[in-house]
């Protein structure tokens, strides 16, 4: 009996997204409607900022899922340092065989602390990728040739902010870094299933993973990009220019369009090449080394996993690391 | 909200993003680049998200996932991207990044199609001609030279008169207006912002710091927007 009503209720499910899809389709096609030029401006970033999020999203949580129920926790650490300083630069380096856009090492670096990875550790991982990879380096080179040092700098400040960051949160307890909800999460889908199980089975445990995993960034990650569009909605984005003049205002400004405007950093250098032409080099590079690892889309998916007071200390900490980065190609280069 | 809702809204806002990339409105949003790896890989989560709705047992299905407040940005988003048409950016967003855009010229030097500023010129695009004003040209290359350009129309807020296409290079945030100032005369006065014209005129100096080569419109037709409003 309770079979055949969670059946009828599913099928009753599948007939709700069904129709819905089809109302997508007609009203798309028949009836073109759309709100007030603001408002749409707002909803066409939103989804823009989604749409280009979420295949990564789902390429980060199947990676996530698969490294969970398939890989052991002896393997996975088998294949990193014994030491944990060690540890920290080499998963830092990781990025490089994981090309996925800062929004898929979210539900990657949740599977990693699953799997029994530190905190710290996975830090090192989450901060690093989205810049020490070959895809985000290549643009960079592209878009910036004849400033080789551009490249140089954002990398090796990835690096050493990345493992900055998790040298401060080594000695920490996990219970004083992650959330409880996580830490409930890691403590239930932590260990690989050990006993043998069919293939019937076995796609269970992965859709029935991967949804919840899914699910659970997906508030986060539409919260976060709801925000990002209506600051650049409500804020005009040529008042930068008039602040582009004064090197340590310009480096600000441009931290806080990184911030605010929430782009994938595999195309970042293309963006900020196009500003380059009003803004100072220095500038430039601390957008390219802050970008990547916080913004309002990164900080909200964050959120799901670390407490809000470490994800304020990291942001601060790397906020100062990438102004102080700013100065120092003002200054020094 | 329960797990069950929740399922069914991503499950819902993928496959809009299905349906936008089956009707070819996905370069509305997102770079050309991303459409074919993007199209895959909702593909492939949308098929497992519907699995993984029959795979669920009926005690996740009715268990709690946060608050009817957290999950309310995305019961809005889903109805937006059901209800809504895919749309291009408005000319008001123009208008907020206009000052930028008018120093574009290091991307187009990267990127343009042209060969040389020698060639058909009539044959130039907006960021074609963006990017040859960006340069400070000198009199003899761009005075008296015919331009014959596509785009939208909006002003700044001195009442600069442009006409524009939003460039991308990711997806619809970070898009940019690369703009052509115009010479304001009558011939505006029945069109509205935000029309997509198409426009024939001739370059001329004039005494505006700001944008000393403005085009002299001799002959203007208003337009629908193209397919693909957005250069890449």
């Amino acid at each position: 009996m309770r079979t055949k009503i969670a059946t009828s209720r599913q099928r009753q499910s599948y007939v709700a997204i069904l129709l819905a899809l089809l109302s997508a389709t007609l009203l798309h096609r028949f009836l073109s409607l759309q709100l007030p030029n603001v408002l749409q401006d707002t909803v066409t970033l939103t989804l823009g900022i989604l749409y280009e999020a979420l295949p990564f999203v789902f390429l980060g949580v199947g990676i996530s899922i698969a490294v969970q129920q398939y890989v052991s926790q002896d393997t996975l650490l088998k294949l990193l340092p014994k030491r944990s300083w060690l540890r920290r630069p080499v998963l830092s380096v990781c990025g490089t065989f994981l090309p996925v856009c800062e929004c898929g090492n979210v539900p990657l670096a949740r599977g990693l602390m699953a799997k029994g990875l530190r905190p710290a550790e996975v830090m090192t991982f989450l901060f690093a990728a989205p810049t020490i990879n070959p895809v985000t380096i290549y643009t960079t080179t592209q878009a910036f040739p004849a400033d080789p040092i551009i490249v140089i700098v954002r990398v090796a400040a990835a690096f050493i902010i990345a493992n900055a960051v998790g040298s401060l949160f080594a000695r920490r307890s996990d219970q004083s870094i992650l959330t409880s909800d996580f830490q409930n999460y890691c403590d239930s889908h932590g260990s690989a299933k050990k006993e043998s199980i069919n293939l019937h089975q076995r796609i269970k445990n992965f859709t029935s993973g991967f949804s919840e995993e899914t699910l659970l960034l997906m508030p986060a990650l539409v919260g976060g990009s709801i925000i990002a569009s209506v600051i650049q909605t409500a804020l005009p984005r040529n008042i930068l220019q008039t602040i582009s003049g004064e090197p340590v205002i310009a480096i600000l400004a441009l931290l806080l369009l990184a911030f605010v405007i929430s782009i994938c950093a595999n195309v970042d250098a293309f963006f900020a090449l196009s500003l380059s032409t009003v803004f100072p080099t220095s500038a430039i590079v601390a957008f390219l080394v802050f970008g990547p690892m916080i913004d309002i889309k990164m900080l909200a998916l964050l959120k799901t996993t670390f407490k809000t007071d470490v994800l304020l200390y990291i942001s601060m900490f790397v906020l100062i690391a990438s102004f102080v980065t700013g100065l120092v190609v003002h200054y020094a280069l | 909200m329960r797990f069950k809702s929740l399922h069914k809204l991503t499950i819902i806002m993928a496959g809009c993003l299905l349906i936008v990339a089956l009707t070819g409105k996905l370069t509305l949003y997102i770079h050309p680049r991303y459409i074919t790896f993007t199209t895959l890989s909702v593909a492939v989560g949308f098929m497992l998200l519907l699995v993984g709705l029959y795979c669920s047992s009926t005690k996740q299905l009715n268990k709690r996932y946060g608050s009817l407040l957290s999950t309310m940005p995305l019961i809005i988003v889903t109805l937006c991207a059901v209800v809504l048409a895919p749309s291009s950016l408005s000319q008001s967003l123009a208008s907020s990044r206009s000052s930028i855009s008018q120093q574009n010229n290091l991307y187009q030097t990267a990127h343009s199609t042209i060969d040389s500023f020698s060639n058909d010129l009539t044959r130039f695009s907006i960021a074609d001609w963006n990017n040859l004003l960006a340069s400070a040209p000198s009199a003899d290359t761009i005075e008296n030279k015919k331009a014959m350009i596509e785009g939208f129309l909006y002003n700044n807020d001195d009442n600069q008169l442009y006409v524009a296409r939003f460039r991308l290079t990711c997806c619809a945030v970070d898009a940019t207006p690369l703009a052509i100032p115009l010479i304001q005369t009558d011939t505006f006065a029945d069109l509205e912002l935000g029309s997509w014209v198409a426009i024939e005129g001739v370059f001329k100096s004039t005494s505006d710091e700001q944008h000393p080569w403005q085009l002299e419109v001799s002959s203007i037709s208003q337009i629908e927007e193209p397919d693909d409003p957005y250069i890449f």
